[in-house]
């Protein structure tokens, strides 16, 4: 009976022992970590690096929105001069309809003017 | 050319179309609805009940004649007004020329002209006191509405007792208008009127009166010319122009720019506008 009891515990502690054992290994804490320290020049170009490409964007932005301030202004200004030389062309449209047209004639009369 | 001829405002109305088909009993109806709107001698009329209530929601066609009417007051320095009804009434002139009778008592005293007219959108106002009569601009304003109809058919032309609209230019090149019976003006474009103190006369206490109104003095006007028939952007215009080129009489005529056929007291016939 003794035995028994004492081969149980002594199986269980072999399964317990042996998954600690199992869990330790697979966390591998005799892993090194990466080296924290970089070679400075590499460092300050990826610092510049960023800093470039922070400022091209910004470029890009400002380059953007001025452009299309310019294309808004372009389009204005077309827009105007479309205008303008529409209402030029309607207002000398006008006058060559507005003006009358007469002649003295020889053709029969259809009408006679007279105080209406 | 189909023609057609009838009575309206007072006057022999004559239609000319260049086409095969013509809408003449349309421009008849139009005619009778534009006299409807604009005569001052149908007591019902838009202008009678504009003249008696001072204020009216006018219909566009009023609207429009009125606002030409008082354009043409600012251009012309009030030369041509349409408040001279009342002085027109003051003549004697206050029933269609039809029904007028050769003579009458004395003309009264005449009202002053020039009284104040507002247009808002389609709200006529009148000053009180003012009333409007658009006879002579009614006929042209209706010619040119009538001849923009017409002109679907084809080229037109549409005469309101002489005031002569046109739209288009016939096969002859140009719609012949006769002034008088040696003179024949070759319309291709605007319009033609005739305003005269020779026609239209009648007399009062012996003496004659005749409906061209002077709007300075409120009395029939005097001048050194019989009769002027102007050239203008369109009938309307040349109503003005005529009346105007009457009032301010043949120096005034012979030097201004205005195409126009005058007629001075002494029967002589000018040209003036490089006509």
């Amino acid at each position: 009976m003794t035995n028994h009891v004492a081969r149980l515990y002594a199986l269980v502690l072999g399964v317990v022992v042996f998954f600690v054992a199992w869990a330790t290994v697979a966390a591998h804490p005799w892993a090194t970590q990466p080296k924290a320290a970089r070679d400075p020049r590499l460092v300050a170009l990826a610092a510049r690096q960023h800093r470039l490409q922070v400022d091209a964007v910004r470029v890009r932005r400002i380059v953007n929105a001025r452009w299309a301030v310019y294309h808004r202004a372009l389009a204005a200004r077309n827009t105007a001069a479309a205008q303008q030389a529409k209402a030029a062309a309607q207002a000398a449209s006008a006058q060559v309809s507005a003006a009358p047209a007469v002649r003295v004639v020889n053709l029969p009369p259809l009408v006679v003017t007279r105080t209406s | 050319m189909l023609q057609h001829a009838f009575r309206a405002m007072g006057t022999t109305i004559e239609l000319a179309v260049e086409a095969d088909d013509a809408d003449f009993a349309g421009a008849e109806a139009e005619f009778e609805r534009l006299e409807q709107i604009m005569s001052r001698f149908r007591p019902e009329s838009e202008l009678s009940r504009l003249n008696r209530d001072g204020s009216l929601e006018a219909s566009p066609e009023l609207t429009d004649v009125v606002t030409l009417a008082l354009e043409a007051r600012e251009r012309t320095n009030g030369r041509f007004d349409p408040t001279v009804h009342d002085a027109l009434v003051a003549a004697g002139y206050d029933r269609t020329f039809d029904e007028l009778p050769e003579d009458g008592g004395a003309a009264p005293i005449p009202p002053l002209c020039g009284g104040g007219v507002a247009v808002d959108g389609r709200r006529i106002t009148l000053e009180p006191g003012v009333r409007l009569d658009l006879g002579g601009i009614g006929k042209g304003f209706a010619a040119e509405h009538v001849a923009e109809a017409l002109a679907v058919s084809g080229p037109a032309l549409v005469s309101a007792g002489g005031d002569v609209a046109v739209r288009g230019v016939p096969s002859a090149g140009a719609w012949a208008v006769a002034v008088d019976e040696t003179l024949t003006l070759g319309l291709e474009r605007g319009g033609v009127a005739t305003s005269g103190v020779d026609r239209r006369r009648w007399r009062r206490g012996g003496a004659w009166q005749h409906h061209i109104v002077d709007p300075s003095t409120g009395r029939p006007a005097r001048t050194d010319l019989v009769r002027v028939t102007a050239v203008g952007a369109d009938a309307v215009d040349a109503e003005v122009l005529a009346k105007t080129l009457l009032l301010g009489g043949s120096a005034e005529a012979l030097a201004s720019p205005v195409q126009a056929v005058v007629v001075t007291e002494d029967g002589t016939t000018l040209r003036t506008g490089g006509l």
